[in-house]
């Protein structure tokens, strides 16, 4: 389609535009930056840009660098024993272990053998020998 | 393309190209410079590459209105959120100040609020067409429509500001 494709009944908006166009080109702004940039501009824009990233990049690998030796220390220093192992799975105790001991318990531990009763009472051995008893049935 | 030629292009049309940036961005003057200002950025960075299948002027509009559409989106969220959060909105969309309205001729005021009744696309087929003399396929092309839709777009918005300035006239009398 061309511009003759509009028709001669178009002349009214074509002046009623044609008149708003006058207007507005002289409102147009002086052009911003094409006579102070050549069209280079976005290749000398493009290294500054990774310069500024690449310069974040190095603080950020720096601050990690200078921080984690100091993180490790702290860690370490966590420990009970310094450059200590880690105990194995069946030796290890959790650290709230000690909230399960209940007031007695060690009496509970220390009960002595029905058939060592005896041997217990007589700790000399007069008439008695070493000898662990036999458990008995009490009546 | 040589890049000189390319530079010289872009400010040959520079008037045209505010005109059509102003129509984009409903004639808020400043909202068009700024897309206008981010569309020559936009070529001069290379984020935007002309490829050759059409005029100049045809691909830079349709940098423009991609553009103005574009900062639309942005302004349309920034609104949302500061109603949703901060009840007011910090920046509203400047009106036109009272020396802008002096200067604006009779005509120029009739035919701007006859377009703004038409809608978008209506609007910006006219003004491409009519006041930046383009064909009606090159207005497709710079509106990223078919060619038949830019048509019934244009037969109708014509239609239709015709009914309103006509409208208008009846008023005045």
């Amino acid at each position: 389609m061309s511009n003759d494709d509009r028709t001669n009944d178009d002349h009214d908006l074509h002046e009623y535009f044609a008149a708003v166009r006058r207007e507005e080109v002289a409102l147009a702004p002086p052009i911003p930056i094409l006579s102070l940039t050549a069209c280079g501009h976005g290749r000398r824009q493009l290294p500054g840009k990774l310069a500024v990233g690449a310069t974040c990049l190095a603080t950020v690998i720096a601050a990690a660098v200078w921080l984690l030796p100091g993180l490790r220390v702290a860690h370490e220093g966590s420990n009970p024993v310094r450059g200590q192992t880690d105990a194995s799975i069946t030796s290890w105790k959790p650290a709230t272990d000690f909230l399960l001991d209940t007031p007695g318990r060690e009496l509970l531990e220390g009960v002595p053998d029905i058939g060592g009763w005896h041997g217990a009472l007589n700790p000399s051995g007069h008439g008695e020998s070493n000898r662990p008893l036999k458990k008995r049935i009490l009546p | 393309m040589d890049r000189t030629y390319f530079r010289e292009e872009l400010e040959r049309m520079h008037a045209a190209s505010f005109g059509w940036a102003l129509w984009c961005c409903g004639q808020r003057r400043e909202e068009a410079e700024e897309v206008l200002q981010s569309a020559y950025l936009k070529v001069l960075d290379g984020a935007a590459t002309f490829d050759g299948r059409s005029s100049v002027r045809t691909w830079f509009f349709g940098v423009i209105r991609r553009t103005a559409a574009e900062q639309q989106r942005r302004q349309w969220i920034r609104r949302q959120l500061f109603d949703r959060w901060l009840v007011s909105e910090p920046d509203a969309l400047p009106e036109p100040g009272p020396e802008a309205l002096a200067c604006e001729s009779e005509i120029r005021r009739n035919l701007l609020r006859a377009v703004a009744e038409l809608s978008t696309r209506q609007q910006q087929v006219l003004h491409l067409v009519f006041y930046q003399e383009l064909t009606i396929e090159e207005a497709s092309s710079v509106m990223n429509i078919s060619l038949g839709t830019a048509r019934t777009h244009f037969d109708r918005g014509k239609r239709r500001l015709r009914e309103i300035l006509v409208e208008q006239e009846a008023h005045h009398v």
